[in-house]
């Protein structure tokens, strides 16, 4: 049976190698911390379906390997992202310091409107931190991100990460900031006969209008 | 009810951890591989007699017609790295550059090299029990020797992910790190192209040259891929640079792998082509591109891939011809575009 869903996002999770991107997408999924697993080589992916705010949306999740070397192989996967979870290791300030790189990549590739949450993740290894929360909201803000610290391990924030994500661009949806229509948006409506029902006017209208709720 | 007893009776006898120290995966199914073990274990003991004839009175294995239809029929464990040494020349660069892999380890520095492969150090075969930082003795310090001591002997590629699944199975195999990094050498250096270097130009090139095979002898998946936008890069940049490691099961990677040694890298497009092919009618079902990956994940499990004996007769036919000349020129064709592209 298909599922039935009013938007669909495709979001990538980005960093450098390490970072934790593969058990982030893991405990959203399974609810559950990835103990045992191999690292990601090339582009693996997952999804899910959220209700945010009313709607539902089936999250397409795009979990990519972290090495340099793997940018020219996964970065043909960007395209068209709606989202994107940029991640580093509080733990680690090398991390922290090639986000600038992650995010140009995510801006030129993906697009220029793709809504990215800055996630700095192992919160759960305070002792060992290495980048304070202050200077990571700075950079957030700096670079006009969404920022959350996450473990994991816990669980902690990790649901709202990709939530507040998801949240954010439906907000731009009805704000007709961003435009689903728009090719290479990384936004799909769900089902089309569910589109026509929640969305009588966009049979008339010539731009199609943005879900007003 | 008769047939999970079985399964069962199957979960009783066979080992819970396999020959090379994995952990069977839960849904591992104990019934069929013991069936397929019983017939399996015939054919080994009888190449096995056959290999130490070949072999008897030691000294080093050389290429020949012999020792390549032998080694097409699977090289006995025991055997295995010896072959794996002579058939790829790592013996013989070994040989000729004695303690240069010590002086390696002894010599220059790096930090970045060190980071890069300790980072890899606990995810690499979480479940193999020889692999665990706990184990004893733990191989976790003869991989890490070996990726980086091939770091400093080849600073074009120094480490890329991927080179410690391969560093891990020949480990897992020699039983020896100066084994394990000469063959490393043999592959990284000599039989694979430029997969592992900084701009990855050698696996792009092979994932294009496996999309133009399809194109020629499966041209319904090529369309299925193709109407979908999916690029070859998601399903197979796994299959080209972790060698089939992780995806396919142990036995039958060492089976591949005995002929990559011995015949050379167009070996993983006949296994590409053949799990391709194979699947063929499961994979144009696929409605969307979650559900092509799903099918793509399918085809590594299961019967098919698990009897390796059959699986290594069917990737020399059912592929059909496929010549070092063609190959060579795809290769050819697909860098030139790439690099056009930028």
């Amino acid at each position: 049976m298909a599922e039935t869903y009013d938007f669909l996002f495709k979001f990538l999770v980005i960093g450098s190698a390490g970072t934790g991107k593969s058990c982030l997408l893991h405990q959203f999924i399974e609810n559950k911390f990835k103990q045992d697993s191999n690292h990601t080589i090339g582009v693996e992916f997952g999804s899910r379906v959220v209700n945010v705010g009313g709607k539902t949306v089936k999250l397409q999740i795009w979990d990519t390997a972290g090495q340099e070397r793997f940018r020219s192989v996964t970065r043909s996967y960007y395209r068209g992202a709606a989202g994107a979870l940029l991640v580093y290791d509080i733990t680690s300030r090398e991390t922290y310091n090639s986000l600038a790189a992650w995010l140009t990549d995510a801006r030129t590739l993906a697009s220029p409107n793709i809504v990215v949450i800055l996630c700095g993740n192992k919160k759960d290894l305070d002792p060992e931190r290495e980048v304070t929360f202050l200077e990571a909201s700075r950079f957030a803000q700096e670079n006009e991100l969404m920022f959350l610290e996450t473990s994991a391990l816990t669980g902690e924030n990790v649901e709202e990460a990709f939530l507040k994500c998801a949240r954010t661009i439906l907000n731009k949806i009805d704000s007709g900031e961003l435009d689903p229509e728009r090719m290479g948006s990384g936004i799909q409506y769900g089902d089309a006969s569910l589109r026509q029902l929640r969305q009588p006017r966009s049979a008339q209208a010539v731009t199609p209008q943005p879900c007003g709720c | 009810m008769e047939a999970a007893g079985r399964a069962q009776a199957a979960r009783g006898r066979v080992p819970r951890i396999d020959p090379y120290g994995f952990e069977r995966p839960e849904d591992f199914d104990y019934a069929a591989y013991e069936e397929f073990f019983s017939t399996y274990l015939v054919i080994l003991t009888r190449r096995a007699i056959k290999w130490s004839k070949l072999l008897k009175g030691g000294g080093g294995v050389q290429k020949s017609v012999t020792v390549k239809r032998y080694i097409r029929k699977g090289v006995p464990l025991e055997h295995r790295a010896r072959v794996w040494m002579g058939v790829s020349g790592a013996q013989t660069r070994m040989d000729r550059n004695p303690g240069y892999y010590q002086r390696l380890l002894q010599g220059e520095q790096s930090a970045s090299l060190e980071e890069a492969i300790r980072t890899d150090m606990n995810r690499t075969f979480p479940d193999n029990v020889r692999f665990r930082k706990d184990a004893e003795p733990c191989l976790q310090g003869p991989l890490y020797n070996v990726l980086l001591a091939y770091g400093h002997h080849n600073h074009d590629v120094g480490y890329c992910q991927g080179m410690n699944f391969i560093a891990g199975y020949l480990i897992l195999v020699t039983k020896n790190e100066e084994e394990a990094f000469w063959l490393l050498d043999a592959l990284v250096g000599r039989i694979l192209p430029d997969y592992y270097s900084p701009s990855m130009l050698g696996l792009k090139t092979d994932q294009e040259v496996l999309g133009e095979l399809v194109r020629l002898k499966l041209p319904a998946v090529a369309a299925l891929m193709d109407g979908h936008g999916v690029l070859w890069t998601l399903v197979a940049s796994r299959w080209f640079i972790c060698l089939f490691v992780d995806v396919l099961p142990v036995e039958t990677v060492l089976r591949v792998w005995d002929c990559l040694f011995s015949e050379g890298s167009k070996i993983i497009f006949r296994v590409a082509l053949t799990l391709l092919k194979h699947h063929q009618a499961s994979i144009l079902e696929a409605t969307s591109v979650p559900d092509l990956c799903e099918k793509f994940k399918e085809m590594t499990r299961g019967r098919f891939v698990t009897e390796c004996h059959t699986f290594m007769q069917r990737i020399f036919s059912e592929p059909g011809s496929l010549s070092r000349a063609s190959i060579a020129r795809l290769r050819e064709r697909c860098r030139a575009r790439l690099l056009a592209q930028g």
